[in-house]
Parts: structure tokens; C-alpha cells; sequence
């Protein structure tokens, strides 16, 4: 009964402390924002015509000051309303949310990518730790993090687009299209957690309960599955959940290589074409998905981890 | 005493004494992948340092030379000419300028902030330590490298800023580690010892705390340089960093994007530039963690 209360306590405070947090990035961007040089305004109509310049800048509330603007934004957010972007005339809301679902497409295959390489790769180098296989493995795994990945992109293209011919280069419609992007955009996490995974199962297999379970005659195979990789899904789990904001991240750039209609080419092309509204509107966007996602999989380690549910109680929150 | 202590007494007495920094030096050169990295720094580092020498900065890397566009390697330009016919291999030598100078000045920037505040924050605790992670949780709201991109679309591209942008992505989890490593020696013994003496504050942060801390220190620098080069080069091949006809690696691979078919080159020579730098500082980074904290090798 208790635990429960605990529970559910614990879950209402990391949704309320979700608030102050994006609270803070979204100030953070906005003003960040605010202060880029140029003037948005006659970015849009040119400096030719004063009077039309100024009443447009009374339009769109820009001669109210800073503080104001960022008030009447954030009142603006709860409602779902971010403006209306200076390019394409829509409203920033709209399109953040209509170029949303490609970019989850995205990371959601990366994802199958990132989990199908590591944590085989992981597991078998672990077990052989020194062998060849596990050498290659490392090696592997190293050159995977140092690859930047819009190099990888281009590689991925120049050798099964361009070359071979057997995958589209570009846009998200043809049928695998998906499969080029998602290995650019998984690559370095799955390189990543390979690390982690191998890491990881090393400890855990050194430990006295899988000796117990060898000792009372488990199977070695069973021992790994049952026993060792049980134990070390945790830690892999916190891996993927840190990476799974620089993935949104790094979707900016692998979107741009491969054309891909998702937010985060949505982001970059706002800010080369000093899109004031759709920019603020894409970062403070993602950073609320992510802040969402990270609580989310916060609560639902408490929930999964038994270790994790006990030590619930202590306060310090900042390590 | 147990017959194994004499026999740890013995061995030791026949082999020579090294000073800490000694045996973390010998643990370092047995790791042939460090050393390799180690290596492979010390040439990029030395190219960059020397590249106004072996290359005319004005003829070879800025000058267009339309004639001569897009050759593929040969005798004359060992690595080919861009779209502009300017020499790739010379712009790669001169690209190493910019994108170590923005990586490892983005790391003395991170890691300074880093140093100071996370001191702070560990070692007065309380408010203090409060303030300090709570701004960090404010700049961790956005990933690092997107914190980025707000920073150098708000005051504009130049090398400066785009260190500072890096630099900014990164410093919150630096914060955080030292943090973490100062609070962990702070309640040591001889920092009691040390206040015991009288030392203040200062000299207990500098003289005490501080050495226990650099091997943390150095192993982030290492690992972090990498991803700091990494950034930029991202953010310019976004057109966001170093802008053309300035050559750096990630804005020269934007450049030769193009003309990916053809010319693969163009898009080959830079990547690779890129990606041996950053292996060759994680290799140096990993095998740095390994011989600072034995204990972590596995």
C-alpha cells in the first residue's frame, strides 16, 4: 500500500518538474532567439518600405518588449498556437506536428537498427572477450563512434543509391527508402551501445549468481540468456534513452543528407532561411518531446526495476 | 606475516620504484591503440602547426582556378581539385587548422566552465551547488549538439562563436562530472588533514582537491575534443559553422556533395580527415581512462 502511495507520488513529480524544465529551455531558446542579428521583419519586406515594415512589426507584436513577447508566446504554446512560419505562411504548430511522425518513422527504424547490431555484437564479445571476433568487434565499434554521420550518409548513397542502385537517395514515399537513413542515423549509437552492451555483460557475468547458477548445472546458454542478459538490460536500456535525444538531434543532419521530410530538416531550413517563428517553434518543440520522452522512460524504469523503486526515497536528484 | 606478503615484499624489492606518473606512463605506452592515437595527434597537430609552410594559403586553398576544376587525383594534385579547381589535399592540410583550433578550444572553454562550476557547486553545496545544476538542467534541455545550432543562428557564424557554441553544447555534463569527482575527494582525509594545517578554501580547492581531480580532467579533454570536432564540422556542413571559401572539413564535404557522383572524392578525402582525427583522439581518450583508473579496464 505504501509503495504504491510512493508510486504514484514519484510519478506526479517528475510530470511537475517537466514544467519548470521546459519552461526554462523554451526562455532559454526564445531569447537566444530574439537576440540573432537581423531584423526578421524587413527580412520579409525588404527595407524599402518603412510604413509597411512598421505596421507588420505591430502585427506580428514584435514592438511590445522582450519579456511581453515571451509571455504572450508561451500562452500562445499551451494553446497549441507557435505563430505562423514567414516562408510558408502556415501555422508553426501545424507543420511541427505534420512533419512530425516522419522523423519518428526515422528514429523508431533506427532504433530496430541500433538494437539488431549492438547488442548480438555486444553479447558474443563479451563471451569471447579477446577473441578475434571480439577485437574485430571493438574495433568496429570505435570507428563507428568517431564516423561522422553525414559522411557515413553520403557513403551509404554514393555506394547503394548511386552506384548500385538498389536503395532511393532521397524523400521518405519510395519503398525503402527508410532503410539508408536509418542506418546513418543509428550507426553511432549502435557503435555506442555495442561498447555498453560488451561493458556491461562483462561485469555482470564475473558476478556470484551466474557462478551459482553454472554451479547448480544451468546450461551455459541459458546461464547468458536467462541470468546475465537479464541483469544487463538496464544499463543498456539508460544508454538508449540518453541517445535517443541526440538522435533527434542528429536527425537534423541525417534528414538534410537524405532529403527526408522530418523535423529536423524542418529546423535547419528555418534557421537558413531566418524563419524567426519556425525555428523558435521547432527547438522549443523538440526539446518539450524530449524532456516528455526522457520522464516518461524515467517512470517506466521505477516501474521495471526493482533496485531503482527502492531507492526512490533519497532526494538528491543532481547527481 | 603471511608467507605471501613476504613473498609481495620480495618482488617488489628487486623491481625499480616508478612515481604514480610513471607507472600510468608505462600502462599508456603498453596499449599500442593509445600510443597509435597518441601518434597520429602529434602529425595532424604538427601539419596544422606547419601548413603555411607547405602550403600557399592564398594560390592553393582560397584562389578559384576554373581551368583545373574538378580533377580527379593525379601526379599534379594528389588528392584532385574541387568544384573550383582549388587543391583538395592543400585545403585538407589547412582545414586542420580550423577544426582542431575549434575543437580544442571548445574543450578549454567546456572544460574551464566546467572545472569552475562544478567545484563550486560540489565543494559549497547547499544553494550554490542548487543554482549551478539547476542551469545545467536548463542548457541539457536541448541536446548538445542542437544547443549548438540556437547558439550559432543567434549570433551569427564565425569561428568564435561557433567555439563558444560547442563549447556551451558540452559544458553542463563536464559540470556534472567534475562535480561528481569533487564531491567524492572532498570528504577524504587529507583534505581534513589539510584544514587541520589551516589552509583555506583556495588552497584546499588548488593543492587538494584539484590534483585528484586531472586525470578525470584529462580524459574528458581527450574523449571530448573528438566530439567537439565532430560538431563543427557537422554545423558547417549545415552551412551553419565555418563558412566557404574558409576550408574546413565538414564545409568542404557540404561542398563536394554535389558532386557525389563524379567526383566522390570530393566528398571521400574530407570525411576520412575527419574521421581518423576523431579516431585518433578517442583512441588516445580510451586508452587514457584505462591507464588513469586500472581498475575500469576490463
Amino acid at each position: 500500500m505504501a509503495k504504491g502511495v510512493t508510486m504514484i507520488k514519484y510519478i506526479f513529480k517528475r510530470l511537475l518538474l517537466l514544467i519548470p524544465v521546459s519552461l526554462c529551455t523554451s526562455a532559454l531558446v526564445f531569447f537566444m532567439m530574439a537576440l540573432a542579428p537581423g531584423d526578421p521583419v524587413t527580412a520579409i519586406l525588404g527595407t524599402d518600405k518603412p510604413e509597411a515594415v512598421e505596421a507588420k512589426r505591430i502585427e506580428l507584436g514584435l514592438d511590445k518588449p522582450i519579456g511581453t513577447q515571451f509571455v504572450n508566446y508561451m500562452q500562445g504554446l499551451l494553446k497549441g498556437d507557435l505563430g505562423v512560419s514567414y516562408t510558408s505562411k502556415k501555422p508553426v504548430f501545424n507543420e511541427y506536428i505534420s512533419r512530425f511522425p516522419s522523423t519518428l518513422k526515422l528514429t523508431f527504424y533506427a532504433m530496430i537498427v541500433v538494437v539488431l547490431i549492438a547488442v548480438p555484437i555486444g553479447i558474443i564479445s563479451a563471451i569471447k572477450q579477446y577473441s578475434l571476433f571480439d577485437n574485430i568487434g571493438m574495433i568496429v565499434a570505435l570507428t563507428g563512434i568517431s564516423m561522422p554521420s553525414f559522411w557515413l550518409g553520403l557513403l551509404l548513397i554514393l555506394l547503394f543509391s548511386l552506384k548500385l542502385g538498389w536503395l532511393p537517395s532521397a524523400g521518405n514515399s519510395a519503398p525503402g527508402a527508410v532503410i539508408l537513413p536509418a542506418i546513418t542515423l543509428g550507426a553511432t549509437m549502435a557503435a555506442n551501445l555495442t561498447r555498453t552492451t560488451r561493458s556491461t555483460m562483462l561485469e555482470v557475468i564475473r558476478q556470484d549468481y551466474i557462478r551459482t547458477a553454472r554451479a547448480k548445472g544451468v546450461g551455459y546458454r541459458i546461464t547468458i540468456i536467462r541470468h546475465a542478459l537479464k541483469n544487463a538490460v538496464i544499463p543498456m536500456i539508460t544508454v538508449m534513452c540518453v541517445e535517443f535525444a541526440s538522435m533527434l538531434a542528429g536527425a537534423c543532419v541525417v534528414e538534410t543528407v537524405f532529403s527526408w521530410p522530418g523535423v529536423g530538416r524542418l529546423t535547419i531550413d528555418a534557421i537558413n532561411r531566418k524563419d524567426r517563428p519556425l525555428a523558435i517553434g521547432c527547438l522549443i518543440m523538440t526539446a518539450i518531446v524530449i524532456s516528455l520522452v526522457s520522464t516518461l522512460l524515467d517512470i517506466l524504469y521505477a516501474l521495471v526495476d526493482p533496485r531503482i523503486r527502492a531507492g526512490m526515497g533519497g532526494k538528491n536528484k543532481n547527481v | 606475516m603471511y608467507k605471501s606478503d613476504i613473498k609481495n615484499d620480495v618482488h617488489t624489492q628487486g623491481r625499480k620504484h616508478f612515481s604514480l606518473r610513471g607507472q600510468i606512463w608505462i600502462r599508456l605506452c603498453k596499449n599500442k591503440s593509445a600510443i597509435l592515437g597518441l601518434i597520429i595527434i602529434i602529425t595532424i597537430f604538427f601539419i596544422a602547426f606547419i601548413a603555411d609552410h607547405i602550403v600557399n594559403y592564398e594560390e592553393d586553398v582560397i584562389q578559384p582556378n576554373v581551368s583545373i576544376r574538378l580533377q580527379w587525383p593525379n601526379s599534379e594534385h594528389v588528392l584532385g581539385t574541387d568544384e573550383l579547381g582549388r587543391d583538395v589535399l592543400s585545403r585538407i592540410i589547412y582545414g586542420s587548422r580550423m577544426s582542431l583550433m575549434i575543437g580544442v578550444l571548445a574543450v578549454v572553454f567546456s572544460l574551464t566552465t566546467g572545472v569552475i562550476l562544478g567545484t563550486l557547486a560540489a565543494f559549497y553545496g547547499g544553494t550554490i551547488d542548487t543554482v549551478i545544476m539547476r542551469i545545467c538542467d536548463i542548457f541539457e534541455g536541448l541536446p548538445s549538439f542542437l544547443m549548438a545550432v540556437v547558439i550559432t543562428a543567434a549570433f551569427g557564424t564565425n569561428i568564435v562563436n561557433l567555439m563558444i557554441a560547442v563549447g556551451l553544447g558540452t559544458f553542463s555534463a563536464c559540470t556534472r562530472i567534475i562535480r561528481g569527482n569533487v564531491l567524492m575527494v572532498k570528504d577524504q582525509d587529507y583534505v581534513e588533514a589539510g584544514y587541520a594545517m589551516g589552509a583555506n578554501d583556495f588552497q584546499i580547492i588548488m593543492f587538494h582537491i584539484m590534483p585528484n581531480c586531472v586525470a578525470t580532467i584529462i580524459v574528458q579533454a581527450s574523449l571530448r575534443v573528438g566530439s567537439g570536432i565532430t560538431t563543427a564540422s557537422a554545423l558547417s556542413f549545415l552551412g551553419l559553422g565555418v563558412q566557404p571559401p574558409n576550408p574546413e572539413w565538414g564545409a568542404m564535404l557540404s561542398g563536394g556533395r554535389a558532386y557525389l557522383l563524379d567526383s566522390s572524392y570530393l566528398t571521400l578525402f574530407p570525411g576520412l580527415a575527419i574521421m581518423i582525427t576523431i579516431l585518433a583522439f578517442n583512441m588516445l581518450g580510451d586508452g587514457l581512462r584505462d591507464a588513469l583508473d586500472p581498475r575500469l579496464k576490463r
